[in-house]
């Protein structure tokens, strides 16, 4: 073992009281919303200022939110989203990240900016409804969350660096042994690139999880629409017409659901924390 | 005479050169035909989801009346993106928004590319993985709700203005004042997206081969060394691809911010494309289909611009780059 | 190595298949048992009602309007509305938007041209409003079945005149049946003041723009009010009802007929000093610009304001509800709009149309049960039908008091906890935009607080007055001329409100107020108020 020098030690000193200092300060958002969604919705309303600790300790809001009949079936409909959006999408992302990872062949460069012009042009809202719903009859159906999405150019960037860093000699030698491309993504690529796999699942996760504009817009069965959707219907329900106690409850309502958003993101994320580990690469080659 | 001889010879060699080179180039494609039918699925699902609504953009160029349909309405031609440039307030607009994308890409960027470091230098696991937990959660809060703190944080007794009113700044509403409106901007951004932008970084670190800091130990090279001379270069195939794609988005200022945040005082710092667009565009009673497409489309472009040079820069400076 | 490639492909493709068609399968499946669902549904409904028409099968119906609730699946559970089907002889079917995407929703239905027979939209919305609407053939002009189909709208419009007027286009066209509020309930925002402070400074209501000064000035100097005055940058130079005080608005106007703009009108020189001097002396809230009508009631409610604008639910409403818990002291009391003089009468006040453009519900072209439709919507304009909307089911949601319809307690004080707006919102449609007319009676059982009554009846003492006064938004410009006119006010307004913002905070002197003047006509004003005036003189010379 290496000794840490004093140099080394005042370092990891600094860094820790910075940590907690980045700590407190990007905690405090969540905190908040944690603090108020557990306030009476009229001291809210008078509330300015720092909020550390919750007004009154009111639970109704929760109430408010999981009362409602659709947040059952708005969490299975997320669920099943994320499930197997964050599945097709992965797989088939990385499939083009590979084949764009790979050493040239004809029309590389032109495939790869086939696939970037897409980033910065696009339809609109109009033209992409028009095609899904009336020409797919994809409308009202989940499907429509995740076919028409499958894809994120900027993610398949992002894997596809992640591939490429994975060395040359690993697929030579696979070569050698006889795999075709398929084996070599599956058995060699994808295991020795966790890290960057790790970041594109949870990409994807995030943005399923996060998704409710398109939903709203394509899908108009209640028992289809997924949570953020659901959770959006609380809030206008809550703040429709002008009663005094209407309006004092969004907020508290607001950040209710926000907390009901979120909770299951954070309990997901440390399974995937232990990719960004230093030091996943090594022992794959020797020599 | 002999010069066109000579034409006709290089001629001549050309065409056979070009048929060498198609000749060379269908055995390539016969060597890598796994690749070209595994990348079938990705090209048609480009082709029919992101390239299939692309007809949409022809918007831009029509008065387009959606009950008459896209190919029921008149033709204009440029008259939106005229109607766009003319605009009194377009200068305003286009210095504001490349202004807030490039002070924020040159603010963000080294700040998550320092904080990732720092992270990864963190020894305890547990600690680490704290770290990361909490720095991440501001990203999953709402932007409304993120923008009321600020709000709050910013009038006049609140913490941050109190916390400059200590330096000698004389006490007032933040959010008034046109110069300061950017820094919040900014400000706000780094505070939302710090954690949750060093995803990418880390990932990038941790395949890092652990033999290169072992081996640099040994010679005695000291933390920062190691960050200069093993740590940063290694990053930096990432960081040219994260700021090739960032310039891409250059034009992309969301308007969601702004209208939460600024107001009639700040709006000659403030206000930029995408905001201008839909403050005016609601205020009015008649959508403006043709004229926001056109707006778009004019992004679009000015985006597309950026990438390609800097991709080309980046090519010639570092051998790679987005494509 | 090639075989196993394409083996190991044919697998991949295998096995995509697969999770594509669980994907669609589920969603299809999904989707058959809702449909079943809703039929048996809806004959359960259809056995248990009594009919007292002659028993034929009821005319099926499809409507698509704004809806959120969170008991109920759709609007047709609403019991009166059940009543109202059954009397119509009809079945609607309602499918409802999202409350987040009903514009883009709306815009798609145009792009893609599918419709449902009834329409509940705010129409002015679409593009060339109404009347382009009829031109494109979405929605038919149903004035020619009025008579025959819809005699009680009929004869309304008929005793009501300039109501009529809003309705009814130049070529004598109707758009559909829209949501008409009475005049006499047309102004609910004003300003109001803190009594407590008043009684503890022993000053009277406010009436005369110096009356504010010395009640501001007070409420600074005596009451530690850091924000006297609380507003949001909207109140104070958008639509600020001050200017009614010099006889202008901060917006288009009129003048005996001629359409004005307040802000280049010799008077506006006058308020804005009198904005710009209050601004500066602290009496109005130097935070206004970033500020929200939540963050006015906060204000008020920490002791920072003492006077505000807004609604009498949800301002007066909202701030004595809080103020039950957050500060007990606290009593509001609303004043009229004030004026420079006393004895004189501010005619620019919040005066909303009677005929509201949301919740109108067109007959669509795709509609083709025309009389069934037409005869089911004209309820809404009966006696019967207008009771039913405000008030409910009699028996269940209110009960006639001598003569007159009274809120039972399923409403006034629900067994399951709903708030009096909340019960309205569920058993009847009086507080939210739909067709049908809107009666002022509910009202006075909504606004349970002595001050909302109050403030309620104040405020609409000049309502009928501020007609000659205010622009009124029924008058709409052609297509073309809607370009041209927003193009012009786009940065038009941009440059007013940010000059007017300089002058308020002193940023800009008031010397510079001519040198404003000059260039705001620069920007092609005079043609804005050319479009205006062609409009209003359309609008009123039928």
């Amino acid at each position: 073992m290496i000794k840490k020098s004093w140099q080394d030690k005042l370092f990891d000193f600094c860094n820790t009281i910075f940590m907690i200092l980045i700590m407190f300060i990007t905690a405090y958002p969540l905190w908040h919303v944690l603090m108020g969604s557990f306030s009476s919705p009229r001291l809210l309303s008078a509330h300015t200022g720092l909020l550390l600790k919750p007004l009154g300790f009111y639970w109704d809001s929760y109430i408010s939110v999981f009362t409602n009949p659709n947040i059952l079936s708005g969490y299975l409909n997320t669920l099943f989203v994320v499930v197997v959006g964050t599945l097709s999408s992965t797989l088939i992302t990385a499939i083009g990240a590979y084949c764009m990872s790979r050493k040239a062949y004809p029309f590389k460069r032109t495939i790869m900016f086939f696939f970037i012009f897409t980033m910065y042009f696009s339809g609109g809202i109009i033209p992409t409804y028009l095609l899904t719903n009336n020409y797919l009859h994809m409308g009202n159906n989940r499907a429509v969350l995740i076919i028409p999405v499958l894809i994120t150019t900027y993610n398949m960037i992002i894997l596809r660096s992640g591939f490429e860093a994975v060395p040359d000699s690993l697929e030579e030698s696979a070569r050698i042994d006889g795999a075709n491309h398929i084996r070599i993504l599956f058995q060699i690529i994808i295991p020795c690139a966790k890290a960057p796999m790790a970041v594109i699942v949870l990409y994807y996760a995030v943005s399923y999880w996060n998704e409710w504009f398109r939903a709203s817009l394509y899908i108009t069965d209640k028992s289809k629409l997924p949570l953020q959707v659901i959770l959006r219907e609380i809030l206008n329900t809550v703040a429709s017409g002008d009663a005094a106690e209407a309006i004092a409850l969004t907020e508290s309502v607001r950040y209710a659901s926000i907390i009901v958003a979120t909770l299951p993101v954070l309990c997901v994320y440390p399974f995937v924390q232990k990719y960004f580990v230093k030091g996943t690469m090594i022992g794959a080659v020797k020599g | 005479m002999k010069l066109l001889e000579k034409k006709v010879s290089v001629e001549l060699g050309n065409r056979d050169f070009l048929k060498e080179k198609r000749k060379k180039t269908f055995r390539e494609m016969k060597r890598n035909y796994q690749i070209y039918i595994l990348l079938i699925p990705v090209i048609l699902y480009f082709l029919v989801f992101k390239y299939g609504p692309m007809y949409g953009a022809v918007i831009a160029f029509l008065d387009y009346k959606p009950a008459k349909g896209i190919l029921g309405s008149d033709w204009v031609g440029f008259k939106n993106f005229i109607t766009f440039f003319k605009d009194p307030y377009f200068f305003r607009i286009m210095r504001n928004t490349l202004i807030i994308s490039f002070a924020s890409i040159l603010v963000t960027m080294p700040c998550t590319i320092l904080f990732a470091v720092l992270i990864n230098e963190i020894a305890n696991t547990k600690f680490k993985r704290l770290v990361q937990t909490v720095t991440y959660l501001p990203h999953f809060i709402s932007l409304i709700v993120i923008c009321g703190m600020v709000t709050e944080f910013c009038s006049m007794d609140g913490i941050i203005t109190s916390f400059f009113v200590a330096f000698g700044m004389e006490r007032q509403n933040l959010l008034q004042n046109p110069d300061f409106y950017r820094a919040i901007h900014i400000g706000s951004q780094l505070w939302q997206g710090l954690g949750w932008g060093t995803i990418i970084y880390l990932s990038a670190l941790s395949s890092i081969d652990q033999e290169q800091y072992e081996a640099a130990s040994i010679d005695g090279a000291g933390r920062f060394a190691k960050m200069r001379y093993i740590t940063l270069p290694c990053l930096i195939p990432t960081i040219t691809i994260m700021l090739i794609m960032d310039l891409g988005r250059v034009m992309n200022v969301g308007y969601q911010k702004n209208i939460l945040l600024a107001n009639t005082l700040t709006l000659q710092t403030a206000e930029v494309i995408d905001s201008y667009i839909y403050r005016t565009g609601l205020a009015s009673s008649y959508p403006r289909f043709s004229y926001s497409t056109a707006v778009g489309l004019f992004k679009s472009l000015v985006n597309v611009t950026l990438v390609v040079s800097a991709n080309k820069f980046s090519r010639k400076v570092q051998g790679s780059g987005l494509w | 190595m090639k075989k196993t490639f394409l083996k190991r492909l044919l697998s991949l493709a295998v096995a995509s298949t697969m999770l594509a068609g669980c994907m669609t399968g589920c969603g299809q499946e999904a989707n058959n048992d809702v449909t079943t669902e809703s039929k048996v549904e809806s004959a359960a409904t259809e056995s248990t009602v009594e009919s007292t028409v002659v028993p034929e099968e009821p005319v099926e119906l499809t409507m698509w309007a704004k809806f959120s609730s969170t008991e109920l699946k759709d609007m047709g559970e609403m019991e009166f509305l059940q009543i109202m089907e059954e009397n119509a002889n009809v079945d609607i079917t309602y499918a409802h938007p999202s409350a987040d995407a009903i514009n883009e929703q709306f815009s798609l239905k145009v792009a893609g041209n599918n419709w449902e027979d009834m329409v509940m939209y705010d129409w002015s919305k679409y593009p060339g409003g109404t009347t382009q609407a009829i031109n494109d053939g979405i929605i038919i002009d149903i004035a020619p079945y009025m008579e025959e189909y819809a005699p009680n709208f009929a004869a309304y419009l008929e005793a009501n005149p300039d109501i009529a007027k809003q309705i009814i286009n130049e070529e004598g066209q109707i758009y559909g049946f829209p949501c008409i509020g009475e005049p006499s309930s047309a102004v609910t925002a004003g300003y109001s003041v803190r009594k407590d402070w008043l009684d503890k400074l022993n000053m009277n209501a406010p009436e005369t723009i110096s009356d504010w000064e010395a009640m501001l000035t007070a409420f600074k100097q005596q009451m530690g009010a850091t924000k006297p005055f609380t507003l949001t940058q909207t109140y104070l130079f958008k639509t600020n009802f001050f200017a009614g005080a010099w006889g202008i608005a901060t917006t288009y106007y009129l003048d005996n007929g001629v359409v004005k703009y307040g802000y280049a009108e010799p008077a506006a020189k006058d308020f804005v000093a009198t904005m710009a001097d209050w601004y500066q002396k602290g009496l109005i809230d130097n935070e206004c610009f970033g500020s929200s009508d939540k963050i006015g009631r906060a204000n008020v409610l920490s002791n920072d304001s003492g006077a505000i604008f807004g609604f009498v639910a949800s301002c007066i409403g909202t701030i004595m509800d809080s103020a039950k818990e957050a500060n007990p002291e606290l009593d509001m009391v609303a004043v009229q709009y004030p004026v420079l003089n006393e004895g004189e009468t501010n005619l620019y006040i919040r005066r909303t149309a009677e005929v509201r453009t949301e919740g109108t519900v067109c007959i669509t072209s795709k509609c083709k049960e025309i009389e069934a439709a037409m005869r089911y919507l004209d309820q809404f304009y009966s006696e019967e039908g207008i009771i039913a909307k405000n008030f409910g089911v009699e028996g269940l949601t209110y009960e006639m008091v001598n003569g007159e319809p009274v809120y039972t307690d399923l409403i006034l004080n629900n067994p399951d906890g709903l708030s009096i707006s909340d019960a309205l919102t569920r058993y009847t449609q009086a507080s939210s935009p739909s067709v049908g007319i809107i009666d002022g009676r509910y009202y006075e059982q909504y606004y349970v607080m002595e001050q909302q009554k109050d403030a309620f009846i104040l405020w609409n003492e000049n309502s009928a007055e501020a007609v000659s006064f205010l622009y009124p938004t029924a008058a709409v410009t052609t297509p073309e001329e809607a370009e041209e006119l927003t193009s012009i006010v786009t940065p038009l307004e941009t440059y007013v409100y940010e000059e007017v913002a300089k002058f308020i905070t002193g940023d800009r002197s008031m010397d510079d107020w001519d040198n404003f003047v000059t260039q705001m006509k620069s920007m092609n004003l005079s043609r804005a108020i050319e479009i205006k005036q062609a409009a209003y003189d359309r609008y009123v010379g039928k």
